[in-house]
């Protein structure tokens, strides 16, 4: 079995709006997909279904050959599935380095610690000023996460999901935010994961998705019109509609 | 790697740690000055020092942990009843009773943040509030056990450690609660910067991030009431121990309320931040109000207000602005 | 049976005292999202100056119910506009505190005035005498009472539902930002809803003093019981507001009925059970993630 997740037939609405419209996907240990789609597709919202955060009106997710569609987001987390947030979501009032630290010490189930500050476990240390330096963080480590730039912020983001040793990785929109300067160093990142992880990414940035992706899925009002190679994405007419057509 | 990780975190450590000393020492300071200039007052001393035990434990849930709760008092009197029950029915060791006094309060923690935490913003008011309601009104009609209205007076207390009688003057009781105090804060301390307090403080900012990392934002908080509940019922219980005296007010809304005044006074999420607003405001209160309670509310009043607009990180926050234009 | 429609019609009296006060700050909650412990204070301003008019004045009732809510507005807009403002979108924690503050200084100040006394409100003749509803009679105050909040209702319902402002008014409540960016001036309509909320509030303190006695820490006693009926209802729904009044009155009318000593120990016990149970209000809108 290398299927890692398997998503058959889910739907959700808010309202009357079908935001997610009878989706199957398949992630296998390695895989690197693409999910895009214009604004308002659904994107995220399948992010957040996946990840637990809402519950699907229909159909079933599978974590490992496990059922874990009425699951709770945490114990999904546990099992391996992470995700990243479009928009930022950190500690404003905490250090960059309390953030990596936090992650790391939940991940080993160690976050229920009263006594000993993570100042004091140097393993604990080492690891989270490892994790920071891989995207170039660590200069920034003490600092406060409200003082830091924005782009600096999706960047910490992306070190806390790669921290937690995911199975499952699904990146919302990681680039957005950061500037051209900086985005070697998400390739960098992106470049550098785990062979065997299996991810989901979501981008706007057509470049970063031909050269990360081996498969590519267009999502448009909540269904997917589109599932192939990086390469047949530019000549199919449902695409350039979705893109052209439906926002012209 | 190591060499560099070691460099940049150790000075965050030992400047904690000073922090604590530098802190610690300054509650031992005031309390001991205290002692020798206001020798008459040292049963009032010893109130305030039970109250800041409940300002600190509302700390850890409300400045911390960001549950916002005008019920603290639940915790407090489960302590102050469960120690002055203990002695009517022939308990009389102040320590065991502190302990049980704790214990209750603990279960009162665990009682009403295991409600208290379903709830969100305004539900989550209401719930604290109406839980110290029906609290009130439970001791107050369960008058054959903590007395009703009356309450719980004259209880008998045996010497501390079988040595230092509770005299009159309340001098035992006042170097029992400073003591008390003291260890209490420093663990706390401790505590807020723990991975568990850590945990705490990213579910205070937000809690997607954390449930995203794979934490129970409901365990954790229940926990933390938990330990809050003791800290709370300790309080109470010391209360009870050192005045022989338990009053329906030890539950009551008005007390709630006031202990999160005090602690947004001081300023919170630090724990020390606690300790001044109680000492500060309690003072304040002690001399204004026997004035006029009119006069008193107006003051504080507008106390509250300036407060909200010019000094939102309270005490604490003052003091801490001020060293940080000296370091610049 | 006698007992039962006695009951029953105290409490709907009750209730509706509860909702007139109680309404303007469900809508200022909804709309404002601030946690104002104040509202009651405003309720309470009424009821002094309406006692200053009738009692030491010796002027009529009509009178006093109005310049009660014209007074409580003149006091509350400035400070709608100097404190309220700025605690608008921050923590609830900071809003409780700064609320607890203004009414700690309008008690303080009211006493400090007036005199720390319980105020009564002379009622006119009409309103003294008794009125048979068939199977009770009742004071005809109590019917006025009774009226004045269907008519309050009632014309909130059509100020909302039917006129300009309260288009606009519901744009502000479902989206501030929104709202704005359409041309809605929303700092006008916080003060216009403000005005509208304490002007509320006095008018049910006034007309309400028999039930809800006017005595110095007013604001203190029913401060708790205002924020329950808006928890219960769901900030900024009227009629989930009004529903909560009701239950609220009834659970609390009933419980002083049948088990007088245990009133408010049950009264209590069911404001826990309703609150769990829906968290965001009887009417209220669930908030999403
Ligand atoms: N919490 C919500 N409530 C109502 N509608 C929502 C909510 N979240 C998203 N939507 C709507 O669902 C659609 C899909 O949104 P989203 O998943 O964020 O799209 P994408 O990430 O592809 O840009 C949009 O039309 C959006 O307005
Ligand atoms: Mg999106």
């Amino acid at each position: 079995m290398d299927t890692l997740l398997d998503i058959r037939n889910l739907k959700m609405n808010f309202g009357g709006l079908k935001v997610t419209d009878d989706v199957s996907l398949n992630l296998a240990k390695g895989s690197r997909t693409a999910l895009i789609g214009p604004n308002g597709a659904g994107k995220t919202t399948l992010i957040n279904l996946i990840a637990g955060a809402y519950r699907p009106t229909s159909g079933s997710i599978s974590l490992m050959g496990q059922d874990v569609t009425g699951m709770k987001d945490t114990d999904r987390v546990r099992l391996g599935l992470i995700r990243s947030f479009q928009i930022t979501r950190l500690f404003p009032d905490l250090t960059v380095i309390d953030h990596l630290a936090m992650a790391i010490l939940q991940r080993e189930g160690r976050s229920a610690g009263m006594f000993k500050s993570y100042h004091r476990m140097p393993e604990v240390l080492d690891e989270a000023m490892e994790a920071l330096a891989r995207l170039r963080l660590d200069p920034l480590a003490n600092r406060v996460v409200a003082q830091i730039a924005y782009g600096q912020q999706r960047l910490l983001e992306i070190a806390i999901a790669l921290v937690l040793k995911p199975k499952v990785l699904l990146l919302d929109e990681p680039a957005a935010g950061i500037p051209s300067s900086d985005m070697d160093r998400v390739v960098a990142a992106l470049d550098n994961l785990p062979a065997e992880l299996a991810v989901l990414l979501i981008d706007h940035d057509m470049d970063l998705v031909r050269r990360f992706a081996r498969e590519v899925i267009v999502l448009s009002s909540g269904a997917v019109i589109f599932r192939g190679t990086p390469e047949q994405l530019g000549s199919d007419p449902r695409v350039r509609s979705a893109y052209l057509g439906e926002d012209a | 790697m190591t060499a560099l990780s070691q460099t940049r975190a150790i000075p965050a450590t030992t400047r904690h740690g000073l922090r604590d000393l530098i802190g610690a020492c300054a509650i031992l300071a005031v309390g001991v000055g205290c002692f020798f200039l206001f020798p008459n007052n040292l049963s009032f001393l010893t109130i305030i020092l039970s109250i800041s035990l409940l300002v600190m434990s509302l700390d850890l849930v409300t400045g911390v942990s960001g549950v916002a709760t005008l019920g603290h008092a639940f915790v407090y009197g489960a302590g102050a009843y469960a120690a002055g029950i203990a002695s009517v029915n022939g308990v009389s060791d102040p320590l065991l009773l502190l302990l049980l006094g704790s214990l209750a309060g603990l279960l009162a923690g665990v009682v009403s943040g295991a409600l208290i935490l379903k709830g969100h913003g305004l539900s989550q008011l209401v719930i604290s509030i109406a839980l110290v309601q029906l609290a009130s009104e439970g001791v107050n009609k369960a008058s054959f056990v903590t007395g009703g209205s009356d309450g719980l007076a004259g209880l008998t207390i045996d010497p501390l450690f079988g040595i230092f009688e509770f005299d009159l003057w309340g001098r035992t009781a006042f170097w029992l609660a400073l003591a008390v105090v003291l260890v209490v804060a420093v663990l706390l301390r401790i505590l807020v910067r723990s991975p568990f307090g850590m945990m705490c403080r990213g579910i205070h900012q937000d809690r997607v991030r954390v449930r995203a990392m794979g934490a129970s934002v409901y365990l954790t908080l229940l926990k933390m009431y938990a330990i809050s509940g003791f800290v709370g019922g300790l309080g109470g219980a010391l209360q009870a121990v050192a005045t022989q005296v338990v009053g329906l007010d030890s539950v009551s809304f008005t007390t709630s309320a006031e202990a999160l005044v005090m602690l947004i006074f001081g300023g919170t999420g630090h724990i020390f931040g606690a300790l001044a607003g109680t000492f500060v405001f309690m003072w304040f209160e002690h001399s204004v109000s026997a004035a006029s309670p009119f006069h008193w509310l107006i003051l504080v009043g507008i106390l509250l207000i300036l407060v909200v607009l010019f000094a939102p990180k309270g005490i604490y926050g003052l003091v801490g602005r001020l060293f940080q234009h000296k370091e610049v | 049976m006698v007992l039962f429609f006695n009951i029953l019609s105290d409490a709907f009296v009750y209730g509706m005292v509860l909702f007139i006060i109680s309404v303007g700050l469900s809508l200022a909650m909804g709309l404002m999202k601030v946690v104002n412990l104040a509202h009651g204070a405003f309720a309470m301003i009424g009821g002094y100056i309406a006692s200053y008019i009738t009692q030491d004045q010796g002027m009529s009732y009509t009178l006093a119910v109005a310049a009660a809510v014209v007074g409580a507005i003149i006091i509350a807009v400035p400070m709608e506009r100097l404190l309220y403002r700025r605690i608008y979108g921050t923590s609830e924690l900071t809003q409780v505190l700064m609320t607890i503050g203004i009414t700690f200084v309008i008690i303080g100040v009211a006493n400090f005035i007036f005199g720390p006394t319980l105020k009564t409100i002379p009622l006119p003749d009409e309103l003294r005498q008794r009125v048979d509803l068939g199977f009770r009679t009742m004071s005809s105050n109590r019917v006025f009472i009774a009226f004045c909040g269907a008519a309050v209702a009632a014309g909130l319902w059509y100020v909302i539902e039917k006129t300009d402002f309260g288009i606009k008014l519901r744009a502000a409540v479902e989206n501030e930002k929104i709202a704005g960016s359409l041309g809605i001036k929303t700092s006008v309509i916080f003060s216009v809803s403000f005005a509208l909320a304490t002007g509320l509030a006095a008018f049910g303190g006034v007309i309400g003093a028999e039930l809800l006695p006017i005595e110095p820490y007013y604001a203190l006693t029913y401060m708790v019981m205002l924020l329950v009926v808006v928890c219960v209802g769901g900030a900024g729904s009227i009629g989930g507001a009004l529903a909560a009044c009701l239950i609220l009155g009834t659970v609390d009318t009933v419980a002083r009925y049948l088990l007088p000593s245990y009133g408010a120990f049950f009264f209590y016990f069911a404001v826990i059970i309703i609150v769990l149970m829906f968290p965001n209000g009887l009417f209220g809108r669930k908030l999403n993630v």
